[in-house]
């Protein structure tokens, strides 16, 4: 378990226990992303999820853990912030915060809500590649509204984080009409809670795909 | 462009499904055994099936011609034919109602409970159960949707219900069955239910219940005629009436002789009272007259008196020529006179009040006379009619076994046109309830289970779109989906 200590807009320190579960999904990213140059992740659900920000924020801090990079976790979605209104931070806010003269954090945390149109998410994601290695995206849903598709169209690749069982194969291939309809690409995506269902005895004898 | 979804099912994913569902299956399977468990050591009734084998042999005339079996036998294959009758015989009212009878089965109480805490509550369970059918049927019996029977129409029709018979092929063997619900004395049942069949299709065949009607009814008569004899017996014993009519004649006789004395002392009694009278008047006249009282009576008390009477009124007679009627011998003559009257009128009352008693004692006696007679004429009529119902009787007898004879004789001739019955197997108690053993049913029950598991399974997985696996994300998708399997 890696703990992390994240920067937030009031200057506070959150902690954030490092799940291993994660660990895979930054490897992957780290390799992937390289390849095709990506620096920003796109984190995004088909409806809401609740803990999606709490998926963000373990992908940070596996990504700041193994690639000891510069990670900025950047939530879009007011829904899944829990501080108050005048307590959030801007990504303005953020900037201003981050250019001071201490040295930047390895990983940073801050609220963008403002900046869900694609000029200002556009501006705002330049700012902060310039500042960081990796920028952690929390996009709203995808099948909630028009922000999310926004954020997406903007940012140009999403990762959608699913759950096993309450995800359905007609959600995904909504999310399939739309990526290609606003012309985002859907690089890669998580299936959490999976059960292991087949025993293990079962799963050893039946062959394998 | 294919549909990435559409792809062939692995045995790999049909055991994912099976096992998404594990715990609904196990559900499914243990609630139907459950339920099976509860049927069958709770509401399902073991049936024992108790069987015996009869053969009905063919009487002369319905042996297959001589021609057939010496001939063509072989090929024709003539049996007998005819079990259809047999079996309504065997079912019959008469039948099962003799055999209900004779074991007592309309009566459907329930026997107490054995030690035991599992008998006390397996007698508490058929108590309450019992309850609950009687108070249904009582409702629908209400209602009027269901008619109230007996017990024993209800084990009749239960014992019918529970009869089940085949015949086999090309015999004349009967393979009889009941499905009873009580493995003991079930084979006495049958049994006993193949004897009551024996004896009611002999009487129907041979014409016995003609016969047996006679013979009841010449029993019957026999009876009557017993009782009747043992009456006149008796009441001969009592009365000792040997010869009726000579007592009634002795009587009139004595009757007779009692009316006469009877008449003859009244007419001495009114001969008294009458000279009672003729007396009485003399004396109340101024100058009585001998000669009207006069009697021939000459050696008796009254006669003397009379003689003396005589002589004073001769000699008064005689002192009218001399003496004067104020003279003192006149008067002295009809002093005396007058005495001896009423001496005289005095005896006789005397003898007056004695006639008359006589007379009330003879009249007892005729009447005690004419009373005998009355009972001997009442009891000569019981007598009589004691005879007659004797008579009749032995007549009603007479005729009613010549009957009985000429019944059996007939049904005699007919015995030799009526086919036998010959138990070939005696039933015998079932060691093992019948149907399906339990295992077996547990077994159909597990299946059964699995089966509407299966179903539940295919109906689940129908309406379930959930996306549970990578793989299938990535179908959709098309592109790489990681998995974050559930935390530990």
């Amino acid at each position: 378990m890696t703990t992390m200590t994240l920067p937030t807009a009031a200057a506070g320190a959150v902690t954030v226990d490092a799940d291993e579960r994660y660990k895979d999904l930054a490897l992957w990213i780290c390799e992937n992303f390289s390849v095709h140059q990506h620096r920003e992740i796109a984190l995004t659900a088909p409806v809401f999820d609740a803990e999606l920000l709490e998926i963000g924020r373990q992908i940070a801090a596996s990504l700041a853990a193994i690639s000891s990079q510069r990670v900025i976790l950047v939530n879009l979605d007011e829904r899944l912030d829990p501080a108050p209104a005048r307590a959030r931070l801007t990504i303005q806010d953020a900037l201003t915060v981050l250019s001071d003269d201490r040295p930047p954090m390895p990983l940073t945390a801050c609220s963008a809500f403002d900046a869900v149109s694609s000029s200002s998410l556009k501006l705002a994601s330049d700012q902060l590649l310039d500042r960081f290695d990796f920028v952690v995206w929390v996009l709203p849903p995808l099948l909630e509204g028009l922000r999310g598709v926004v954020a997406a169209r903007v940012i140009g690749h999403v990762c959608l984080a699913l759950r096993s069982g309450d995800s359905t194969i007609g959600q995904l291939k909504r999310i399939r009409e739309i990526a290609t309809e606003e012309q985002f690409e859907i690089t890669t995506s998580v299936l959490r809670e999976t059960r292991r269902y087949l025993p293990r005895w079962v799963d050893r004898w039946l062959p394998a795909r | 462009m294919n549909d990435p979804v559409v792809e062939t099912v692995s045995l790999r994913d049909l055991a994912f499904i099976f096992f998404k569902h594990a715990w609904s299956v196990l559900g499914i399977v243990i609630v139907t055994l459950l339920g099976t468990a509860i049927y069958l050591y709770g509401f399902h009734k073991n049936v024992y099936d108790v069987s015996a084998k009869i053969m009905v042999r063919p009487a002369e005339a319905q042996q297959p011609p001589t021609a057939l079996v010496d001939s063509a036998a072989p090929e024709v294959n003539y049996h007998f034919d005819d079990t259809g009758p047999e079996i309504a015989i065997f079912q019959s009212h008469e039948v099962v109602g003799a055999v209900v009878d004779k074991f007592h089965l309309d009566d459907d109480s329930i026997p107490p409970p054995n030690p035991g805490i599992f008998s006390h509550v397996k007698w508490a369970y058929k108590v309450s159960k019992r309850f609950v059918t009687d108070t249904v049927s009582n409702v629908l019996i209400a209602v009027g949707l269901k008619e109230r029977l007996s017990k024993r129409e209800i084990a009749i029709d239960l014992l019918n219900k529970a009869f089940v018979t085949s015949a086999a092929k090309d015999t004349n063997v009967i393979d009889l069955h009941a499905l009873l619900p009580a493995r003991e004395n079930s084979g006495a049942i049958l049994n006993e239910w193949i004897a009551e069949y024996q004896r009611f299709r002999l009487e129907i065949y041979r014409g016995e219940a003609g016969s047996n009607f006679f013979g009841q009814q010449a029993l019957a008569a026999r009876q009557k005629l017993t009782q009747a004899e043992d009456s006149l017996r008796t009441f001969d014993d009592t009365y000792k009436l040997s010869d009726p009519a000579r007592e009634e004649q002795i009587l009139l006789d004595e009757i007779a002789r009692a009316e006469g004395a009877l008449e003859d002392t009244q007419i001495a009694a009114r001969q008294v009272d009458d000279r009672l009278e003729a007396f009485q008047r003399e004396q109340s006249h101024p100058d009585p007259q001998f000669l009207v009282m006069a009697s021939p009576e000459r050696d008796s008390l009254l006669g003397s008196i009379l003689l003396d009477l005589e002589n004073l009124e001769r000699e008064r007679d005689k002192l009218r020529l001399t003496d004067l009627d104020s003279s003192e011998r006149m008067q002295n003559n009809r002093a005396q006179f007058r005495e001896l009257l009423a001496s005289a009128v005095a005896h006789l009352q005397s003898i007056a009040k004695q006639r008359h008693d006589e007379v009330a004692d003879r009249a007892q006696a005729v009447a005690a006379l004419h009373e005998r007679l009355s009972i001997v004429h009442d009891k000569q009529t019981d007598q009589s009619r004691l005879r007659r119902d004797v008579s009749v009787d032995e007549t009603e007898y007479t005729f009613v076994q010549k009957r009985y004879q000429e019944a059996q004789a007939d049904a005699g001739l007919r015995a030799a046109n009526v086919g036998d019955v010959v138990v070939v197997s005696s039933a015998v108690d079932p060691l093992a309830p019948s149907g399906t053993r339990k295992s077996i049913v547990f077994g159909i029950a597990l299946v059964a289970g699995l089966l509407v598991a299966l179903a539940w399974i295919t109906i689940a997985e129908f309406f379930d779109d959930g996306v549970y696996s990578t793989k299938t994300a990535e179908r959709v998708l098309g592109s790489r989906v990681l998995n974050i399997p559930e935390a530990a």
